[in-house]
């Protein structure tokens, strides 16, 4: 049985779980019986703490109810209620309309005899008062300021701090009464002075300085006193780059303290110093290396965090407690473990890089695949570290990639193994070796398709390609249909890149022709085919190019094709969105994909897809606005759709009304799509249109506009603008003001219809501009250095400019590619890290189809903070050159 | 340099469901019950709990089905700061459950006396403050209801009532 009271067999365990909000509510007229029950009124106390806590929400006038009711309970003389009801009011203060009605029976309280009742009443009084009330109870504040008993003093304490924020310049007043609380003999009340005080001079350095050096002579008892002492201590040497040696020397007093807190505080204060003595460093770690050994794994955790922070800065001075973390890697603590191995691994250095991995190999059985992950990562960046170390570090992520294990592990395992060979390329023909072992026993289809890619992409660039071979063709010979096609891929690759072993390739491939799965005969039929006509370029586009597209996006994008059935035209790559859906599960695991490569590593990263900004608008993809539009008989006449933009926000999406607007370019039409959500559920909006007011209102003309008829709480719906331009005058390159407009009807609770009246009403929105990457479409070519050469220096056009305060180059480069919109080329968007300078090459066309090339270099400038930029554009239009470079105007 | 050291105390029971959670910012409540979700997530499988989860330390320690952590503000808290906080309200949870010190704190347990664990919690914590850890003083602090005291007490009221004895006062006083 429970202390509140008896409860049937059949009900919950946990009496509290099932209350009822409303229920409890009507228990407050127990506060009103006279005479007070203490026991009943505590039961019902403890109910509403309960459901506070779980989170049910109060109205204001719930709140204000319960609150007045509970004031009826000042009257009892049952301390154990009375503490309850201090809870109670205080949580509740801040919900309630009228807290301020207690305060006389709190200032009343306030001069209580009774200590318990001083220090809550306090408590409460710092939540409700402003700068109004202050004045007048401000007395009593500075009594119990100065009180003997600790309990009203820190109550008083920490209400003040609270009340610094409310009224500064009435606490500020009451610092000498603080003074006098430091030498109060509890340890806490010291603290809570110290805090105060400490706040109160916050600004006046020299009077911070005269504390702080007059409490270091003190010694104070309290740990939290001293730990907070320190940090002041830390501020001042950071500040005012004082001379006085007193400082340093109190803190490095602490690291010999008993307690663990201050101790600790002190050495981590040491590591954090920009300015540090060896002497300094080597005590403060010398602290920490003891903690290292603690039984205790908070000490631990502390320990280990710090120096992995001081290994950033200064790795030589963390050397001495390796030996203690390597005991650490096997700690059951996951995260100590994890901090251990990574301290390690940032101090490791060339020579004994090789006796950690060993280390870390030995304990590899003993933990579990998520924190494999984590030192797969470090041991990837260990490798940009020490690149002589690949043959150790391939070798090691190799045992991992064949023992027991999951296949997300197995997936970090290959990227980590893909990134070393693109990084280190001395460690591919060993990375080759060990993978071709690997795949003879791999239970994972998609590792061995992503394999197979791998060694038809590098093998044959290898000082002796024949070796891989046997290994690919045993696949053609053991596995499953996915594999084989795979295998039948990467043996062509071989005849491609690696001209002796031509002839043999071709035996292979016919030796495949009567595989009884089709694509594996197909692709064999087909490579044989290109190779006896000896097409070798087409040979290499088919077998090197990367598919430039998501293969998602890309069947999706075919199935239109096929469903509009029009076959006038062919099929263009270019109309293919190259935006990555995040929320499609990444490429392992359906089994579908046998391109699936190492490029892909940031997909198979995404372990938890994160939701999309635009989450109503996600099933709409790009291909099928031009179906759309066309069905709308208004634009029916436009002719073909050129071009669609991405989704531009108008509005921040937690506003009332989300608005974003989608750029459809016709040959002289442009259709604005705004896609509108009504995200208040008591009203239903009609008629709802937007209004644009053009910067330049010569450059186009109005042509219609469809608004949308009713809209719903919560389901988006698109409203139209039609203009109208002439291309022979040039793009109407201008900006928009926008208006919503809409007649707002509220929805009747009672029966959840819109009310017949309503009211017009408008919302403003974001500014909008037609920019030139609206008219410029992407375009892949298979080799773009040969074509820009290819193209003569008279149609090119150059320009200089700084992209003002872009600090990285990766910045620049995403920077470049969003603003003209083009497809990156050569892979020239993956910049080295920390890289000062960069080319890019970028590929487009404009609506005519006129192709555009552009080679962007760019360097950092001296401050680090500016990327300069030199921009070349060939195309076979001047205008068309001075088109996109105004893109950057 | 911080004197609020707490960002939140959170108390949830074996499927993370929250028996208690006190957080001394103002944030919503989607967002606390986001936050204590990654909080249990982490600490699944383990008996003690250290992390850095949202840039904010994290200590834990699981008492029987129920799981107490205490989250510092930032990355500067001080963990053994932490530690005292958490050690003193396991401590003080398990006077207020049982007189057994060996005994652990259940959520049943801890349900029936839920009173008395949010009014130690208030002794230690005062909005983010660290205001006392010492165990025998918090006590002092925080009076309860004598157990058979009450009982008796509770008795008397009830036969009060039934006979309606003040009403018969009133009566023959008037």
């Amino acid at each position: 049985m429970g202390k509140f009271g008896k409860k049937d067999d059949d009900e919950s365990e946990f009496l509290f779980e099932n209350l009822d909000k409303g229920q409890v509510v009507q228990e407050k007229r127990a506060f009103n019986e006279s005479p007070i029950h203490p026991r009943k009124c505590s039961l019902v106390i403890s109910q509403f703490l309960y459901l506070l806590s779980r989170g049910d929400t109060f109205t204001k006038k719930e709140a204000t109810d319960i609150f007045f009711a509970a004031t009826k309970l000042f009257q009892s003389k049952d301390i154990p209620l009375r503490r309850l009801m201090y809870l109670l009011l205080k949580e509740l203060s801040s919900i309630s309309d009228d807290a301020i009605i207690v305060i006389s029976s709190l200032t009343k309280d306030m001069t209580h005899k009774i200590e318990l009742y001083r220090a809550n009443a306090i408590r409460i009084l710092c939540k409700i008062t402003d700068s109004s009330i202050l004045p007048q109870i401000e007395r009593y504040f500075k009594q119990s300021i100065v009180e003997k008993d600790p309990h009203v003093s820190s109550a008083a304490l920490v209400s003040s701090i609270h009340l610094l924020k409310v009224s500064p310049e009435i606490v500020k007043r009451w610092g000498n009464e603080v003074q006098e609380a430091i030498s109060n003999k509890s340890n806490m009340v010291q603290y809570h002075a110290l805090a105060l005080l400490h706040r109160i001079k916050q600004h006046d350095r020299l009077a911070v300085i005269k504390l702080v050096s007059n409490l270091i002579k003190n010694s104070l008892r309290s740990p939290y006193a001293q730990s907070y002492l320190i940090r002041c201590c830390v501020e001042i040497i950071e500040e005012s780059n004082t001379e006085d040696r007193i400082f340093r020397e109190y803190i490095e007093s602490c690291l010999r303290s008993k307690n663990d807190m201050v101790a600790y505080e002190a050495a981590r204060s040491i590591c954090s110093f920009k300015n540090v003595s060896a002497k300094e460093i080597n005590s403060a770690v010398g602290v920490l290396q003891n903690f290292l050994n603690s039984t205790k794994p908070t000490l631990r955790f502390a320990a280990v965090r710090t120096l992995n922070k001081l290994a950033q800065t200064n790795p030589t001075a963390v050397v001495p407690c390796n030996l203690d973390m390597e005991n650490l890697i096997t700690d059951s603590n996951r995260s100590i473990a994890t901090l251990a191995i990574t301290t390690l691994l940032k101090v490791g250095n060339e020579s004994n890089v090789e006796r950690l991995i060993k280390q870390i190999a030995n304990f590899l059985g003993d933990i579990n695949d998520e924190f494999k992950i984590v030192v797969v990562d470090a041991i990837t960046s260990l490798s940009q570290k020490f690149p002589k170390k690949h043959k150790h570090l391939i070798i090691f992520l190799n045992k991992i990639l064949r023992d027991e294990g999951s296949l997300q592990l197995k997936q970090a395992t290959l990227d980590a193994i893909l990134t070393v060979v693109n990084n280190i390329p001395e460690s591919k023909e060993i990375a080759l070796t060990e993978l071709c072992d690997y795949i003879e026993d791999c239970d994972f289809q998609d590792l061995t398709v992503q394999i197979l890619h791998l060694i038809g992409q590098e093998g044959p660039l290898t000082s002796s390609p024949a070796q891989y071979m046997r290994y690919i063709y045993n696949r053609v010979l053991l596995d499953s249909g996915i594999i084989r096609a795979a295998a039948v891929t990467s043996i062509a690759k071989f005849g491609l890149l690696y001209e002796p072993m031509r002839d043999k390739v071709i035996i292979l491939l016919q030796r495949c022709l009567l595989d009884e799965d089709d694509e594996v005969r197909d692709r064999a039929i087909l490579y044989l085919r290109l190779f006896k006509e000896d097409d070798i370029h087409y040979l290499s586009k088919i077998l090197m190019d990367d598919v430039p597209v998501p293969t998602v996006n890309m069947q999706k994008s075919l199935e239109v094709y096929l469903h509009n059935g029009d076959f006038s035209e062919p099929f263009d790559i270019a109309t293919v969105s190259t935006v990555v859906e995040t929320a499609q599960s990444p490429m392992i695991g359906d089994g579908k994909s046998p391109f699936a490569t190492g490029s892909k590593k940031s997909e198979s990263n995404v372990t938890s897809p994160k939701a999309s900004g635009s989450a109503a608008n996600d099933q709409e993809g790009p291909e099928s606005y031009g179906t759309k539009l066309s069905a709308i008989p208004q634009f029916s006449g436009y002719g073909k759709l050129l071009k669609s933009s991405e989704f531009i926000e108008l509005t921040e999406t937690e506003t009332e009304y989300v608005v974003n607007c989608v750029k459809h370019v016709f040959k002289e039409h442009i259709v604005f799509q705004f896609n509108v959500t009504n995200t208040l559920n008591e009203q239903q909006l009609d008629n709802v249109s937007v209004k644009m007011v053009p910067s330049d209102p010569k450059l186009l003309k109005y042509e219609c506009s469809i608004p949308i008829d009713a809209l719903p709480y919560g389901e988006p719906q698109p409203c139209y603008v039609a203009i109208r331009y002439n291309p022979a005058n040039g793009y109407p390159l201008c900006s928009f003001s926008n208006t919503l407009k809409f007649k707002v009807r509220e929805i009747d609770p009672s029966t959840n219809q819109p009310e017949e009246q309503g009211y017009d009403d408008q919302y403003s929105l974001e500014r909008m501009e037609i920019v030139p990457k609206d008219f410029l479409n992407r375009a892949y070519v298979g080799n773009f250095v040969e074509e820009w050469k290819a193209i003569s220096e008279d149609n090119q056009l150059v320009q200089t400019f700084s992209l003002v305060g872009v600090k990285t180059i990766d910045e620049a480069v995403k920077q470049i590619v969003k603003t003209l919109g083009m497809a990156t080329a050569e892979k020239s968007e993956v910049v080295q890290p920390k890289a000062m300078k960069h080319i890019l090459y970028l590929s487009g066309k404009s609506l005519s189809n006129q192709l555009i090339y552009v080679r962007a270099r760019m360097k950092l400038d001296q401050s680090q903070t500016n990327t300069d930029v030199e921009l070349t554009i060939k195309s076979d239009s001047e205008e068309l050159n001075e088109f996109v470079i105004s893109a950057f105007n | 340099m911080d004197i609020y050291q707490i960002f939140s105390i959170i108390i949830l029971d074996n499927n993370g469901k929250r028996l208690c959670s006190l957080f001394y910012e103002p944030i919503g409540e989607p967002e606390k019950i986001k936050f204590e979700k990654e909080v249990f997530e982490k600490s699944k499988g383990s008996n003690c709990e250290l992390d850095i989860i949202q840039n904010r330390i994290i200590i834990g320690s699981k008492q029987s089905d129920v799981w107490v952590y205490v989250v510092g503000k930032s990355l500067e808290s001080n963990e053994l700061i932490l530690l005292d906080v958490l050690n003193v309200l396991i401590s003080l949870f398990k006077k207020a459950c049982t007189n057994n010190e060996t005994v652990m704190v259940t959520k049943k347990l801890f349900l029936e006396n839920f009173s008395t664990i949010k009014l130690y919690i208030d002794e230690v914590v005062a909005d983010g403050v660290v205001f006392e850890t010492d165990e025998d003083t918090i006590l002092n602090r925080v009076p309860l209801q004598d157990q058979a005291l009450n009982d008796l007490q509770t008795g008397i009221e009830l036969v009060k009532e039934k006979f309606s004895l003040s009403s018969l006062y009133s009566f023959t006083r008037s």
